[in-house]
């Protein structure tokens, strides 16, 4: 247990070592060179790529494990899931990531089902949710610090906390994803047993709710009453024609377009009526 | 007038770091520290009097926060306009955090719709509908597509920021090219939103209506009305509760309970 748990940690974060120690290279010798930045950037893409889809990091603990169908179908399940769940403005939603993780290696490793694994996301992506917060919270400390170094002029100082403050981001879920499947798998299976049938069924209908959370929270920021027009335009459009989601963009892109020439076209209008009077 | 220039190599530091947005994320200043991080290559290289780059870095290290792809933009134009002032243009402090402080609210709604509400949500779907069928290939898609098009869109915004540098007052002033974009993007992003809840929200009722001696489903008179017109009233009702200031995570888990409730009294399937 203790290798696999050492594995799945390693998906879950530990690798960001490696991207830690090579950004500390020009962060230290205050020489940045092409070859090294293009280094840390594809592996900082790697690493924005883990963090917005769920269905990478579980993939890879399959693989890890030795189960990648699992993997892939309780990825893409907690991927649905959290779809609409991203951080509009500065609002915290919970984050997939860990329970991801977490949950693919309880399936592969304690053999529950597909729906108990699913009972199990909710609560760690807020428990994910609640190590962000605290983060942010130390975060706040920090920044004064960073004042500070900028009161003596301390510029690579500040590059060298924010630089370690990119990685500690991913101490949380590396712990947690260690000490989850270290201790947690047995007791995981044994809470399992215990959960109701209508339970297990009821959270999976959740899953199915959930992304609705997601787009209300984006419509909160973008709509107004001029916009609500389109997006019962695209309502319509998936109910009825069951169009797909790339062709529901092509159609929004459209009528952007459409709405864009209009305007100005009416304004040039509008000029020239006012230049006429 | 000064003569300085970043180098590739210079900037090249700049794009590296332009992915630490978040390190130092806080609820008092959000990436203040971030975005002050990311100017470091260049600030070092412009102000080599103690001074000059104290007063930079204090320059920066003020309430800032925009969406990771559009923010390079901003990283970019701050770039060229703090390249500027070392070569002894005259720009005012006020200036550059003006600028920083009007960009950052239009570009992180657009970037919230165009890339939050709408283009990653529709490679996740399409991803996961692949994986869910053990296809591995959802996986290789995901993975490509989610590491290249960040950096796509941060080299490209950044390059683009610190071409614009300070002409991009003239260009917002002189044309309307912002309020185009962010009215665009507005309506991109209804359009697949409310694509994207008739796609991807469940939710169906098992209920059955007896009166007279007759039972009657109700999800078939639903459909009559309306197909996916329960998925349409649970958008309305969190939108209406997150309007009350309801809490995110409240609402996910009034939803679990939602579901749970559901299950257990046979009124959803």
């Amino acid at each position: 247990m203790f290798g696999k748990a050492l594995m799945v940690a390693f998906i879950a974060g530990g690798w960001e070592l490696i991207t830690l120690a090579i950004s500390m290279i020009p962060v230290l010798s205050k020489k940045d060179n092409v070859v090294t930045s293009w280094i840390i950037v594809i592996l900082r893409g790697l690493s924005s790529a883990m963090s917005y889809s769920p269905l990478i990091v579980a993939t890879l603990t399959g693989m890890a494990l030795g189960d990648v169908k699992t993997g892939l179908l309780v990825g893409s399940t907690i991927q649905l899931m959290f779809i609409g769940v991203f951080i509009v403005g500065a609002a915290l939603p919970p984050n997939p990531h860990l329970a991801a993780i977490l949950a693919t290696a309880f399936s592969i490793i304690t053999n529950i089902s597909q729906g108990d694994a699913i009972a199990l996301i909710i609560p760690i992506a807020v428990f994910s949710q609640m190590i962000i917060t605290f983060v942010m919270t130390v975060n706040t400390f920090l920044c004064h610090w960073a004042d500070r170094m900028a009161e003596a002029g301390n510029d690579r100082g500040i590059d060298i906390l924010n630089t370690l403050n990119t990685s500690g981001w991913w101490l949380g879920d590396t712990i947690c994803a260690f000490l989850g499947i270290y201790f947690g798998a047995p007791l995981v299976a044994k809470l399992v047993e215990r959960i109701p049938a209508f339970v297990s069924s009821g959270l999976g209908l959740a899953a199915g709710m959930l992304p609705a959370l997601g787009f209300a929270m984006l419509l909160v920021i973008i709509s107004s009453k001029k916009t609500w027009a389109f997006f019962f335009i695209g309502f319509i459009f998936a109910t009825y024609a069951k169009m797909n989601a790339i062709s529901i963009a092509i159609l929004g892109v459209c009528l952007a377009l459409i709405i864009d020439q209009l305007t100005q076209s009416k304004a040039t209008i509008d000029n020239n009526t006012t230049n006429t009077i | 007038m000064g003569n300085n220039k970043l180098t590739k190599s210079e900037m090249s530091g700049v794009f590296w770091r332009s992915f630490n947005f978040a390190g130092n994320y806080n609820f008092e200043r959000l990436m203040a520290v971030g975005m002050t991080c990311m100017l470091t290559p260049a600030l070092r290289k412009f102000y080599k009097a103690k001074e000059d780059l104290i007063d930079a870095l204090k320059r920066h290290l003020v309430f800032y926060n925009c969406h990771p792809y559009l923010g390079a933009l901003i990283t970019g134009i701050m770039v060229a306009m703090e390249e500027k002032k070392s070569n002894g243009d005259n720009i005012e402090d006020s200036t550059i955090n003006g600028i920083k402080i009007a960009m950052m609210g239009p570009f992180a709604g657009v970037g919230d719709s165009l890339f939050w509400g709408t283009m990653h949500p529709i490679f996740l779907s399409l991803t996961a509908a692949l994986a869910s069928t053990g296809n591995l290939s959802g996986f290789i898609i995901a993975l490509l597509f989610f590491t290249i098009f960040p950096i796509a869109n941060h080299y490209y915004f950044l390059n683009y920021g610190y071409k614009l540098g300070v002409t991009v007052m003239d260009k917002i002033e002189n044309s309307n090219i912002i309020q185009r974009i962010t009215s665009g993007a507005k309506i991109v992003g209804m359009v697949v939103a409310g694509g994207m809840v008739s796609i991807l929200v469940n939710m169906k009722t098992t209920a059955i209506i007896s009166f007279g001696g007759g039972n009657v489903e109700l999800q078939p008179v639903f459909d009559q009305i309306l197909p996916k017109l329960l998925p349409l009233g649970l958008l309305f009702l969190l939108y209406y509760l997150i309007r009350k200031k309801i809490s995110p995570v409240i609402l996910m888990l009034l939803i679990m309970l939602l579901g749970v409730v559901g299950a257990g009294l046979n009124f959803l399937g």
